[in-house]
């Protein structure tokens, strides 16, 4: 089992869509700059930016309270736009029949000659360790070897891991590839190698770690069958094997209850775009060539093909059917991990809003606004909170007289009424989202949730700082993540990457 | 949104509505008939007796000026919230739950074009009659659920709303509604849940839902959701399969479930209370309080009466609310032992605790014991004689003792449960017809059926004048144009004349942010008079501010009024005196030889206007914000 060396001229041609203008693909699939986050904004966005900019610094210069109250009253609508959709959703994702069932009988009646070349797409970097589970975690995948194509995508210099692969005896049906040097080193760029070398009709993602349920190749062939022409992707659950390690793997298996559970499905629901989970997600192959792949420079790439694929106006289902993964159980990766995913998101956001006329043309105004509430607002709001928090603890111990001047009552019962109501509903939706989940093993993580959003804010403000004070450390994302990363840091940003 | 209103099943993709449990030999209507009724008769009901409630609710007020001064105080909190001199939310107050007062202000609007939604706070007759109507139909939404065909279904649905108590709370602006729509929508859910073999875990957020939000509007939802979340907790746990540690945790769940609103409810309402008021129980700490009250004014106006007495009247006033309730218990009792279902369990469950908690309060005298503390002895009675018949029915049809026996005996087996339901739901309609008229058993309902059928009793001559002196002192200053926050008035006492006036914003009352500042600065700021009431239990004349500041201001004006008019006493409502305030300097002048007291005054013949910026006082703890009312809820 020899690697397979990269083709001559991958290289130039990468740096050749790399340097071109907006239009200039930045991968294989002819994926655009300009839907790219190979630059965080457009000319156009950092003019709109800066213009936002000089109008809150003249407002802070010469009206200051009235600025101050301007931007607690957006703050408080946000807020209440921001609970109301994650309501409805959570009630749509219950009531839902969103989620695609097939039963194991079936999955498993499925005749073996008609099932589609399979194309499982495995990156890793410097993780050697994982490499043994990989084996016995894929060889449990019931699929038809001769069907089945694993492509263990690793980077060309990562030796540790190389030689750990040469330690072992990998089945016939898995091909290593070692993905050239020269673009970003990042997760979706080595997917898209994948991608270009992927014989398979359907394509996956597992990270090597992963346990996905064994007929989930299966499921998600039939449920294509099943499903309309226009769904391109279906996206399987996500859950963690480690549950009950310690509080934080806790909560963060709550989350991805109420994400998979709850919130995936509400947003199908409700018509809006689905950012996908990093993992586990089957996209047709011909149809992701066709939307450009994967964008090498985005941190989320998962929910930036997730929004994409909505404004082809093709969609994405939920599938039943679970991939265990390793929830995060240290607090500083935790943190690390979710900063990255935020700063994804606003990236994402960003990216399809260079021109927001067409983005809502396309994805319609509902499905604009689902969008924009949980991908732009998820990092906002957990970025937002610790300042509302401290003004609530201000406000209750000293009763400073700015405070009252910086909520008039038309804002202040509002604000008020949010930092009720919302605190106590997304208390309650937690609870909610576990007992429909069956997981009455998670209600102290549910009703002890607030700590964990607190540990949200933190990242969301280390996320924000890197965006903010940091120009430079996006200008290094732009041209790859390969300076930045130490090696012992990016098996964790590959876990990182790989939230939807 | 709407439709969820009557369907417990608010969460479900599947329509709650079963098919009829009773068997019935008689050829089936068509399918579609049966499914479009359902949907259209809860709003039928709901509309009906919204019309009825609502009409006998105007010819209450309208006509014969019956208003009960709790439905009155609570439209008056509501009315503090937007107008006045210093409007805020915060002027809802905390000795009372603020829903019924909150949501009455989106009509209070309109009362500029009908004053009697404010003067006789018609508002919260509107809004009682739209609950109470929405509780029957609910009500018959859970008689659908149990499967009761649409004749008995429509019998108990017709004869509960049409009760007289029912009736009579649904139309006099009380909150009675408020409390039995949100257990009556929890025992539904509830119920529904049982039926599932506790598995509808949507229908425990649907009952703690309504219990949360019940307890916004009385506290004893809190009792009932105690009740709801011990039951929870047991049948969840028996029901649940396993080790024990893992049946407690899904029992724990489910219980968290039911009971987190109703908790959260609590410490939100007492979290805000305390940081508004500086109390977070204003209900049992406030002078203006329950057991304030109980002690200001003793029971009824009597010396109290012993224990004894207290048990004899308590009793005769759940038996006068439902006559058969003692039997239809113990017949619920006797089928849950053989049965096992435990169904039967849930209205015990609702109903009961707030029974009892009532029952030992009046007892141990904390509380008035008013009657209508007992009205969950009615909807307890209904729906336990709903899951009767349904079970009752079943038996006729399909236990094998049954079954043997020639069909000819079933219709009189169905017969006497029939009548049996009968004599069940119209016994209550005579024994409160009787009940009412007597003053120990009917304390607050007696004088308002006098008003009505004995109108020349001093009582009821007393009840037909009530608010009409209040009315005359709100013309009388509305006459003299007084500027801002010039007329200071305790409004627990003087409610009625702020909500009479067309000039709200001149008067001080106790919900402005200014007001401790104005009552502690009299004569050095812009109060020119000052109302009282006499120093006395009645109509809370010692929990007065002006009283407890001045004791003896009703009588000589404590020193620094003089007395510019008495409005004496015309009905159960106490005499008032206007005093017209004597400014500072002209108190002092006497004084004013000493220089070294009048240096600091800088200028004593200019009256101070209250400074106090109402936007740098929204947490009011250093002013008093206290409910403005005379009585508990």
């Amino acid at each position: 089992m020899s690697p397979v060396s990269p083709p001559a001229g991958h290289r130039s041609k990468h740096r050749r869509g790399a340097r071109g203008p907006l239009a200039a693909p930045v991968n294989e699939f002819a994926l655009s700059r300009e839907r790219s986050a190979v630059q965080t904004l457009s000319p156009g966005q950092r003019n709109v930016l800066a213009g936002i900019a000089c109008l809150l610094i003249l407002g802070a210069v010469f009206e200051p309270l009235i600025t101050a109250q301007v931007l607690v009253s957006l703050a408080t609508l946000t807020y209440l736009a921001a609970i109301t959709f994650r309501l409805l959703c959570l009630r749509a994702g219950i009531r839902a029949t969103a989620t695609i069932k097939i039963s194991d009988r079936v999955a498993l009646a499925a005749d073996a000659r008609r099932l589609p070349r399979y194309t499982v797409l495995v990156p890793a970097f410097h993780e050697p360790e994982v490499i043994g589970q990989l084996v016995g975690n894929l060889g449990r995948l019931n699929y038809p070897a001769n069907k089945l194509e694993v492509l263990l995508l690793l980077e060309v210099d990562d030796e540790v891991t190389i030689s750990a692969v040469a330690n072992v005896t990998l089945p016939p049906y898995v091909r290593v590839l070692l993905v050239p040097p020269g673009g970003p080193r990042t997760k979706p760029n080595a997917c898209n190698w994948g991608l270009q070398h992927a014989t398979g009709d359907l394509v996956t993602i597992y990270d090597a770690e992963d346990q996905p349920e064994p007929l989930q190749l299966r499921r998600a062939v039939l449920a294509f069958e099943q499903l309309p022409a226009d769904v391109v992707c279906v996206q399987a659950k996500l859950g963690y094997f480690n549950v009950a390690q310690n509080i934080i793997t806790r909560w963060f298996t709550l989350e991805y209850v109420t994400w998979f559970e709850h919130l995936l499905p509400g947003l199908v629901a409700l018509g809006a775009p689905i950012p996908l989970g990093g993992t586990s997600n089957h996209l047709r192959a011909d149809v992701l060539r066709e939307l450009g792949g994967w964008d090498p420079y985005n941190v989320t790439e998962d929910a930036d093909l997730g929004l994409r694929i909505s404004r082809a106006c093709l969609s994405t289902r939920v599938l039943a059917s679970v991939t265990l993964e390793e929830a995060n159980s240290d607090f500083v990766n935790w943190l690390k991990q979710r900063s990255r995913w935020y700063k994804g998101y606003l990236q994402t956001w960003l990216i399809h809003n260079r021109r927001p006329g067409e983005l809502i043309s396309a994805i319609g105004i509902k499905g604009y606004l689902g969008f924009t509430l949980f991908v732009a607002g998820t990092p906002l709001l957990a970025l937002l909170n610790p300042i509302f928090w401290y003004l609530a603890i201000v406000w209750l111990v000293a009763d400073p007289a700015i405070l009252e001047q910086l909520f008039p009552s038309i804002v202040f019962y509002p604000a008020l009424a949010c930092f009720l109501i919302g605190n106590f509903s997304m208390i309650y939706a937690g609870l909610i989202s576990a007992r429909a989940a069956n997981r009455s093993d998670l209600v102290f993580a549910a009703l002890t949730f607030p700590a964990y959003w607190v540990m949200m804010a933190i990242s969301a403000v280390k996320a924000l700082v890197q965006l903010v004070f940091q120009p430079s450390y996006w200008e290094k994302t732009t041209h790859g993540l390969t300076s930045k990363t130490a090696p012992t840091e990016q098996p964790l940003d590959q876990a990182g990457l790989s939230h939807g | 949104m709407a439709n969820s209103l009557f369907d417990t099943a608010l969460l479900d993709s599947a329509p709650e509505h079963q098919p009829s449990q009773v068997a019935d030999k008689r050829p089936s209507r068509p399918a579609t008939a049966t499914k479009a009724r359902p949907h259209l008769e809860p709003w039928v009901i709901a509309a009906v007796f919204f019309g009825l409630y609502l009409a006998v609710g105007a010819v209450l007020v309208l006509h014969y000026n019956s208003i009960p001064a709790d439905a009155m105080s609570r439209v008056a909190n509501g009315s503090y919230v937007y107008r006045g001199a210093d409007p805020h939310l915060a002027a809802v107050g905390f000795v009372w739950n603020p829903l019924p007062s909150i949501l009455a202000i989106p009509l209070l609007l309109a009362s500029d074009v009908w004053p009697a939604l404010l003067t006789q706070a018609f508002a919260g007759n509107i809004l009682s009659a739209a609950v109470m109507a929405l509780c029957v139909a609910v009500l018959n939404g859970l008689l659908r659920d149990l499967g009761l065909r649409r004749a008995p279904r429509l019998a108990l649905t017709l004869l509960f709303g049409l009760t007289p108590m029912i009736v009579y709370y649904g139309a006099n602006g009380m909150s009675e509604a408020y409390l039995l729509l949100a257990q009556v929508v929890a025992a539904r859910a509830l119920l529904s849940w049982t039926r599932s073999g506790t598995r509808a875990w949507r229908q425990l957020v649907v009952a703690g839902t309504a219990l949360g939000l019940g307890y916004f509007t009385r506290y004893e939802a809190l009792v009932t959701a105690a009740g709801a979340v011990a039951f929870v907790t047991l049948v969840a746990y028996g029901s649940a399969s396993g080790p024990r540690s893992v049946r407690l945790r899904l029992a724990l769940a489910d219980s968290w479930l039911i009971g987190l609103p109703a908790a959260g409810a609590f410490a939100a309402w007492a979290g805000l209370s305390w940081v508004t008021v500086g109390k977070p129980f204003e209900q049992f700490s406030s002078s203006y309080g329950n057991s304030s009250q109980v002690a200001q004014q003793g029971l009824n106006g009597s010396s109290a009466p012993g224990p004894i007495a207290e048990v004899i009247t308590t009793g005769l006033q759940i038996v006068t609310l439902e006559p058969l309730l003692v039997i239809v218990c113990l017949l619920a009792v006797v089928m849950l032992i053989n049965r096992r279902d435990v169904a039967l369990l849930v209205p015990f469950t609702i109903f009961v605790p707030v029974l009892a908690f009532q029952a030992i309060a009046a007892i141990g005298g904390s509380t008035f014991g008013w009657w209508r503390f007992y009205i969950d002895a009615i909807p307890l009675t209904v729906i336990l004689l709903g899951l009767l018949i349904t079970a009752g029915s079943r038996s006729v049809s399909a236990t094998p003792a049954m079954a043997d026996r020639p069909t000819a005996r079933r219709p009189v087996a169905r017969a006497a449960i029939a009548a049996g339901a009968a004599l069940v739901l119209l016994a209550p309609f005579g024994s409160q017809a009787l009940a009412v008229q007597d003053d120990r058993i009917a304390k607050e309902e007696n004088p308002h059926f006098d008003l009505i059928v004995h109108p020349d009793r001093p009582v009821a001559i007393q009840l037909h004048r009530r608010f009409q002196n209040e009315h005359q002192i709100a013309a009388y200053l509305d006459a003299k144009q007084l500027p801002s926050q010039s007329i200071l008035v305790d409004v627990a006492s003087g409610f009625a004349i702020v909500m009479a006036s067309r000039r709200p914003e001149s008067f001080v009352i106790t919900t402005d942010r200014q007001f401790r500042a104005a009552l502690d600065g009299i004569g050095d700021n812009q109060v020119q008079y000052i109302l009282d009431v006499p120093n006395e239990a009645r109509g809370l004349g010692t929990s007065n501010a002006v009283n407890v500041k001045y004791p003896s201001f009703y009588r000589d004006g404590g020193g620094v009024a003089v007395l510019d008019r008495e409005f004496p006493q015309t009905s159960d409502q106490p005499s008032w005196r206007l005093y017209r305030v004597i400014p500072s300097a002209a108190q002092d002048e006497p004084a004013a030889s000493e220089p070294d007291t009048k240096v600091r005054r800088v200028v004593p013949h200019q009256k101070k206007r209250l400074t106090v910026d109402p936007r740098k006082v929204r947490k009011v703890s250093k002013v008093i914000t206290r409910r403005s009312t005379a009585r508990p809820s």
